[in-house]
């Protein structure tokens, strides 16, 4: 599983001075509630949702919520970061991707990265290379104080490193869902760790039980790592009941694939488990919802012959 | 004459630090320096495994932030409040320039700010020393170029605070300082699609305005890079010294003939 | 009333040429010459300056103690900044002992007390008189013996280590008073000098500065304190808009009736002037 992180991913000393500041007040305010730091990834109860939006009404619980929500993204910009050994890469202007001479970010093992997303191409470093460079000695001084090495074939620190960002992430703002699906990609990495991997996720669906991309992950996990397929259904049907709630025009591009994916999951849990019909009936009901799903019409296609056979 | 000159420099300067600690300036600083970086660090109880690159890039963060601070915020009041308390009458009575108040004014915001970047940093190193992480070599040119940059600091703020009241004058130095990596950033992604004229005026501003970014070394050492060639950290006092030169000159052309 | 109108080659009037009977003044250079000094402030950088003094000419012989008196707004503290060069004359010229006003050889000559004397609230007095005598090229034992009886003098005696910010502003304006007279200064420039101070300040204070004077100093000070001109001045100069208006020398009989003949003389003289700028603008 890779997750493409489509933010912007320079930080400069602003956001990170706010993303400072941001996490001295959390810490300090939680550290002020007496809260105990768990040393690992442990599930915590969270709020139902209704409980939350009673809580969230009030200013100052609003204003906590921004700081967290803030403090969050602070750390999912870091994530990056953190992989390429501090260096800051940003996409390609219109300019730059009409200009083969360009210095783009390629990585160099073989797209198979240890990191939590991949380059997709339309990348390069924030300070630009010593041949593309039109500042001199300033760009000589700033290649040589900030981290910079030319990502040409770079290669990624091991991004279960990064797991502890994740924990925080997901911590100071419980409904960071991006958080538990990439941090629980990355756990899962470890197949020592898959049930940690599980647990966080279920630490993510109670504090969002509205959202598709976690159970679907969830169900995908338990197919495909634990094969437990009958734990799977429930979190499989949550993710496509939850997609079936929302209009599909207004979901992200996760929520869409999530959903999605939902379906697909659910096709190969129950052909796996034997139960062909509910594959055959996941199926029907996933193309009726993306008519153009590779998987599920494979499927129908397959089961149509096998029952012609 | 020489001596006589440091004489006067560090009786102004002496006068400076002895009252920015009577006023508690820097204990204030130091309190919060360490209840942001004690906050932190209270990252370490998640276990520092893992951890370690965001812990030192908080610390540094803040001690980049406070330093910056704290510099600014010595050099905007020393001529202004200055004047407004009436005390630079009895000092140009004596026999001193203009120029050597400036100059001892400097040295004081500048020690200041040096003696505040120290304290953070030993906080920090204690924090990080407390979960056993040690920051490398690059540490010490780290302090070196913040000390610089916190020279061109002072040196601007300085110049700045004789053209603007104080708060101005703060929220001018602040943005220079702050701002100057996105300033940077910014002006090398719309260099490539300007025309001609908007690339020369570009390049202009981006030549002119000083770059405190170039001073920060502290992404280097929290993700462990080795120290930089001597001939930066040379580049580095150059580029300081030179636009402190450059500012303090200005500030005496204005403070030469400026009434009292 | 007997009014003596000088006419040595020292008295000054709007608009005379004075530098060649400056410099034919026996005995040296005048502590203070100043020749058509013109002072003004611009309200923005190219508006036209507010001129507060014009034209003013006058000389202060070495030893003599010169009172300059003049209602609220009259240009004498603009012409204090002047001598001190805080404030540089749109024309003019400005000399102390012959040397340039606001030039370092003329400054190591001055002892200056500014008109409302605030001082480093979180300094003692010590670390004040300290910081003023190195800038004044003093320091070591010299410095501290010299601090520490100019303390004395001014009575802050047993108050050397107290942060200026607990001081009352006629304790501030005695440790103003002991600055000026720090490293013993061939001309004390006071204005304002007995702000502040209590009535025993002001004892105090005429009592130091007729010591002073004994010495031989060169005293020029500013004061609405028309008694403490009259007990302690050689000579009186009266300035109004900006402009000489008229001097005396001290007699007996306007020294004799102290809180009424110096006051009269300064009213009458003001109101004539008054009075004949009135008549000018009807012409």
């Amino acid at each position: 599983m890779t997750y493409p992180i489509s933010r912007t991913r320079s930080g400069s000393l602003l956001t990170n001075t706010a993303g400072v500041a941001l996490l001295a007040a959390t810490l300090a305010g939680i550290g002020f509630l007496g809260l105990r730091i768990e040393p690992q990834v442990v599930v915590s109860t969270g709020l139902s949702a209704s409980a939350q939006e009673k809580i969230e009404k009030s200013a100052s619980a609003s204003l906590f919520g921004q700081f967290r929500s803030s403090m969050a993204d602070f750390l999912w910009l870091k994530v990056d970061k953190y992989t390429h050994g501090g260096v800051d890469l940003r996409g390609l202007t219109e300019q730059e991707q009409q200009d083969s001479r360009r210095d783009q970010v390629a990585s160099g093992d073989g797209g198979k990265e240890n990191g939590n997303r991949e380059h997709r191409g339309d990348e390069t470093t924030v300070v630009p290379s010593a041949t593309r460079d039109w500042r001199g000695i300033y760009g000589n001084l700033e290649r040589a104080v900030q981290p910079y090495q030319d990502m040409e074939h770079h290669k990624h620190s091991d991004s279960k490193e990064a797991l502890p960002l994740f924990r925080l992430m997901t911590w100071s703002n419980p409904h960071f869902i991006s958080g538990y699906t990439v941090g629980a990609a990355m756990i899962a990495r470890d197949s020592a760790k898959i049930g940690e991997a599980i647990a966080f996720l279920k630490e993510g669906l109670t504090n969002n039980p509205q959202s598709i991309e976690i159970p679907s992950d969830l169900g995908a996990l338990l197919t495909t790592k634990k094969r437990d397929f009958a734990q799977a259904v429930p979190y499989l049907h949550q993710a496509i009941r939850n997609g079936a709630q929302r209009d599909i025009s207004t979901m992200t591009d996760d929520e869409r694939e999530a959903y999605q994916s939902a379906y697909r999951w659910m096709v190969l849990n129950r052909r796996e488990a034997g139960d062909s019909a509910a594959a055959r009936a996941a199926a029907e009901t996933g193309i009726l919802v993306f008519p153009d799903d590779v998987v599920c019409r494979h499927y129908l296609s397959e089961a149509k012959k096998n029952t012609k056979k | 004459m020489i001596v006589r000159k440091f004489v006067i420099w560090g009786a102004l300067a002496q006068a400076a630090i002895l009252e920015a600690i009577r006023r508690k300036d820097l204990y204030v600083a130091v309190i919060l320096s360490v209840l942001m970086i004690g906050a932190a660090a209270t990252i370490g109880s998640f276990g520092v495994k893992g951890l370690e690159i965001f812990l030192k890039d908080v610390a540094l963060t803040v001690v980049n932030l406070l330093s910056i601070l704290m510099a600014i915020l010595f050099a905007a009041r020393q001529i202004p409040e200055e004047v407004s308390r009436r005390t630079v009458y009895p000092l140009l009575a004596r026999p001193i320039g203009r120029g050597d108040l400036l100059i001892g004014k400097f040295l004081g915001a500048f020690a200041l700010s040096a003696v505040a970047l120290l304290l953070f940093a030993l906080i920090a190193a204690g924090a990080l020393g407390y979960y056993g992480l040690s920051v490398g070599a690059i540490f010490g040119q780290y302090l070196l170029a913040r000390l610089f940059s916190l020279a061109l600091i002072c040196a601007m703020t300085l110049m700045l605070s004789l053209f603007m009241t104080p708060s101005a004058c703060v929220t001018i130095s602040l943005l220079l300082t702050l701002g100057a990596q996105t300033f940077s950033q910014a002006v090398l992604l719309i260099y490539g699609p300007a025309s001609a004229t908007g690339k020369g005026i570009l390049r202009a501003a981006y030549f002119v305005l000083p770059h405190l970014d170039l001073f920060d070394l502290s992404k280097k050492v929290s993700y462990g890079w080795k120290p930089v060639d001597s001939w930066v950290m040379g580049a580095l006092l150059l580029y300081a010294a030179l636009f402190s030169a450059v500012f303090l000159s200005i500030a005496m052309l204005r403070f030469r003939r400026q009434a009292l | 009333m007997n009014q003596t109108k000088l006419q040595t080659a020292n008295v000054m009037a709007a608009g005379e040429p004075r530098a060649e009977a400056s410099k034919n003044l026996p005995g040296g250079p005048p502590a203070l010459c100043i020749e058509n000094l013109c002072v003004g402030y611009k309200k923005s950088l190219f508006g036209t300056p507010n001129r507060v003094v014009h034209n003013l000419n006058l000389s202060v012989r070495p030893g003599e103690v010169v009172g300059f008196l003049g209602p609220n707004g009259a240009g004498k503290s603009s012409t204090i900044k002047s001598i001190m060069g805080f404030v540089v004359p749109e024309t003019g010229s400005v000399s102390i002992f012959g040397h340039s006003a606001g030039s370092t050889l003329a400054k190591a000559k001055i002892g200056y007390l500014p008109e409302v004397a605030l001082y480093y609230p979180f300094l003692t007095p010590m670390e004040t008189l300290t910081l003023y005598g190195r800038l004044q090229g003093l320091g070591g034992s010299s410095l501290r013996d010299e601090a520490m009886e100019l303390l004395e003098r001014v009575g802050l005696k047993g108050k050397e280590k107290l942060q200026l910010k607990t001081f009352s502003k006629g304790m501030q304006q005695r440790l103003g008073i002991a600055q000026a007279l720090l490293g013993s200064p061939d001309l004390l420039v006071l204005d304002e000098v007995s702000s502040g101070l209590d009535p025993v300040g002001r004892r105090h204070l005429r009592h130091v500065l007729n010591e002073i004077k004994e010495k031989g100093t060169t005293i020029f000070f500013s004061s609405h304190e028309l008694d403490e001109v009259a007990q302690l001045c050689d000579r009186v100069l009266l300035i109004a808009n900006g402009r000489a208006v008229d001097e005396r020398v001290m007699d007996a009989q306007l020294r004799g009736g102290i809180g009424s003949a110096l006051e009269d003389y300064f009213i009458e003289t003001l109101a004539k002037q008054e009075a004949g700028t009135t008549r000018e603008a009807g012409r």
